[in-house]
C-alpha cells in the first residue's frame, strides 16, 4: 500500500486520480501510524517550499518522514515541491530546513531564452539513466511547472535532465524525485507512478 | 519549452457553451465527456472557466447518460477523474479558500479575473501560500481596456498596465483574453499579445479570435506567446486538435508531438 502525504495545499486529487487510473492502492496519510502502515511513500507538492514544510511539522509527521525513509529504507517519490523538499534548505523560504533527505539545496532558476518563469509547459527532457520504466538516451516530454531547481551535491544521483541541464529526475537509493508532474504527463507520466507502484 | 495548444472551455450551469462577444451563449455538451475526450487526445493542458451567474448556480438538464453535477466542485471533481493533463479551473472565485477548494479538488492551477480588481491584497496572499504558478490571470479585454465579471464591468486600466500590475500581484500565467474576437474566428489580436509577450518575463498565453488552424500559425510565428487557447475551432471540427498540431508542426513550432487516440 502506498501512502500519500497531503501538504493541503497541493493538488492532492490530481495525484489520486492518477493512482486510481493505474488500480494501484493508496492511503492518504493523516498520522504517524499511517506512515508506519504503508511500505511506499508519495509527496506530492504544489505550493512554496516553508508552507509544505509547515504542512508536514503541523501534521506532526516530520520526523516520522525522515524515519520511514532514512532508517526504514521505504521507497519514497517526490513529485516537483515534494522533491525539493527532499533537500535541506531552498532560496524560496529561507531559515525553513528541509527534510534533509538528500545533500544539496533548491535554488531559484537563472534566466534563459528557453522558458519564462516560472517555468510552465512541456519540455523535452533527456534520460541519462534508467529511471523508473524510463529507458537510456531516451527523449520524452513532460510537463513542468516551476521557478526552483533542485541543486544535490552529488550529480550522480540526476537519471534526468531537461533544457539548460535542469535536474528533472533524481534518484538516491530508496529516494525518487520527479520535477515535473507524472499525474499530468499522460501516459508516460502515468507509466512512471505505475512502476514506483510496482517497486 | 514547447510551444502549447490550449483547449479552453466555457461553462455554464454545467454545460458548455460556445460563446460570441461574450454575450451570445449556447449550450453545446456535456463537459465530463468532452474533457475525458480531450485528455485521451494528449492534448497539453485543458481550462475550463465557469461563467455561471455567482449564487446562481444549478443545472437545467438531465437526460445525459452522465449525470451532470450541480456544483461547482462537484463538477470539477468528476471532471479531473478523466485528466491526466494539466487542468486550469476559473470562475467565480472569491477567497483563499476558493482557491484551496479547486486545488485540492482536481485543478492544477486556478484561473483568476475579478477577484485580481477587487481584491488584489488576496491575490499576493495567495502567491505566498500556492506559489505563482498555480495562479492564472485572465485578462479580458476590448478595445484596449480591460473588463472584469465576464466582460461586464470596463476598468479603467489599459492592457499593459493591468498585467504589469497583477505580474507585481504574484500572477505566474497571463491568459490574453480579447473578448471583441470571441467567436467571431478572425484570427488572434496578435499585435496585444506581441506587445505583452515582449514586456512580461512570465509565460503568456493567447485567447479569442482562432477561426482555423492558420490563426494559431500566425500568431506563434508573430507574438511568439508561450500558448495560444481554442475555443470554437475545436467544438465544430472533427479531429481539430489533431490537425492543428500536424500544421504547426509543418509550419516548424516547436510543438510536443504526441498525441493520443482518437
Amino acid at each position: 500500500m502506498i501512502g500519500i502525504l497531503n501538504l493541503e495545499t497541493s493538488n492532492l486529487s490530481s495525484v489520486t486520480n492518477a493512482m486510481n487510473f493505474i488500480n494501484s492502492r493508496f492511503l492518504i496519510i493523516r498520522t504517524r501510524e499511517d506512515l508506519k502502515v504503508v511500505d511506499k511513500i508519495i509527496l506530492p507538492g504544489v505550493g512554496t517550499f516553508g508552507d509544505g514544510i509547515k504542512s508536514l511539522h503541523n501534521q506532526n509527521l516530520y520526523d516520522q518522514i525522515i524515519e520511514e525513509v532514512k532508517k526504514n529504507k521505504k521507497p519514497i517519490l517526490g513529485i516537483c515541491l515534494g522533491l525539493q523538499m527532499f533537500f535541506e534548505e531552498s532560496e524560496e523560504s529561507k531559515n525553513v530546513k528541509g527534510l534533509g533527505l538528500i545533500d544539496g539545496s533548491v535554488k531559484k532558476l537563472s534566466q534563459s531564452d528557453l522558458y519564462s518563469i516560472p517555468r510552465i509547459g512541456w519540455a523535452s527532457s533527456k534520460v541519462r539513466n534508467n529511471f523508473l520504466g524510463l529507458e537510456k538516451d531516451r527523449s520524452v516530454d513532460f510537463y513542468y511547472i516551476h521557478s526552483y531547481l533542485v541543486k544535490p551535491i552529488d550529480p550522480n544521483i540526476i537519471y534526468v535532465t531537461t533544457e539548460e541541464d535542469i535536474p528533472s529526475c533524481i534518484k538516491s537509493e530508496n529516494i525518487y524525485g520527479c520535477q515535473f508532474h507524472p499525474e499530468k504527463s499522460h501516459v508516460i507520466g502515468l507509466n512512471i507512478l505505475k512502476k514506483f507502484s510496482l517497486l | 519549452m514547447r510551444k502549447r495548444v490550449i483547449p479552453c472551455i466555457f461553462l455554464k450551469n454545467g454545460m458548455i457553451i460556445r460563446s460570441e462577444g461574450f454575450k451570445i451563449h449556447k449550450i453545446i455538451g456535456n463537459p465530463i465527456n468532452q474533457v475525458k475526450r480531450f485528455s485521451d487526445w494528449a492534448v497539453d493542458e485543458i481550462i475550463y472557466i465557469d461563467i455561471t451567474t455567482y449564487g446562481e448556480y444549478h443545472n437545467k438538464r438531465s437526460d445525459h447518460k452522465i449525470k451532470i453535477e450541480d456544483n461547482k466542485i462537484k463538477l470539477l471533481q468528476e471532471i479531473s477523474k478523466n485528466v491526466f493533463v494539466p487542468l486550469g479551473f476559473g470562475g467565480g472565485i472569491r477567497s483563499i479558500n476558493d482557491i484551496r477548494d479547486y486545488l485540492q479538488n482536481g485543478a492544477d492551477k486556478v484561473v483568476l479575473n475579478s477577484i485580481l480588481y477587487h481584491k488584489s491584497e488576496m491575490v499576493q496572499e495567495a502567491a505566498g501560500i500556492f506559489g505563482s504558478q498555480a495562479l492564472v490571470g485572465m485578462v479580458d479585454y476590448k478595445d484596449g481596456y480591460v473588463y472584469f465579471e465576464n466582460g461586464k464591468l470596463k476598468s479603467e486600466y489599459l492592457v499593459e498596465d493591468w498585467c504589469k500590475r497583477i505580474i507585481e500581484f504574484g500572477i505566474g500565467e497571463i491568459i490574453l483574453h480579447d473578448i471583441s474576437r470571441d467567436g467571431k474566428g478572425e484570427g488572434y489580436d496578435v499585435e496585444t499579445i506581441s506587445q505583452i509577450v515582449n514586456s512580461s518575463n512570465i509565460p503568456i498565453i493567447g485567447l479569442g479570435g482562432a477561426g482555423d488552424y492558420f490563426d494559431l500559425v500566425e500568431c506563434f510565428k508573430n507574438a511568439n506567446p508561450s500558448g495560444l487557447g481554442i475555443g470554437n475551432l475545436l467544438h465544430f471540427k472533427e479531429h481539430s486538435y489533431y490537425y492543428a498540431k500536424q500544421l504547426l508542426l509543418k509550419s516548424k513550432i516547436d510543438v510536443r508531438k504526441e498525441w493520443g487516440v482518437f
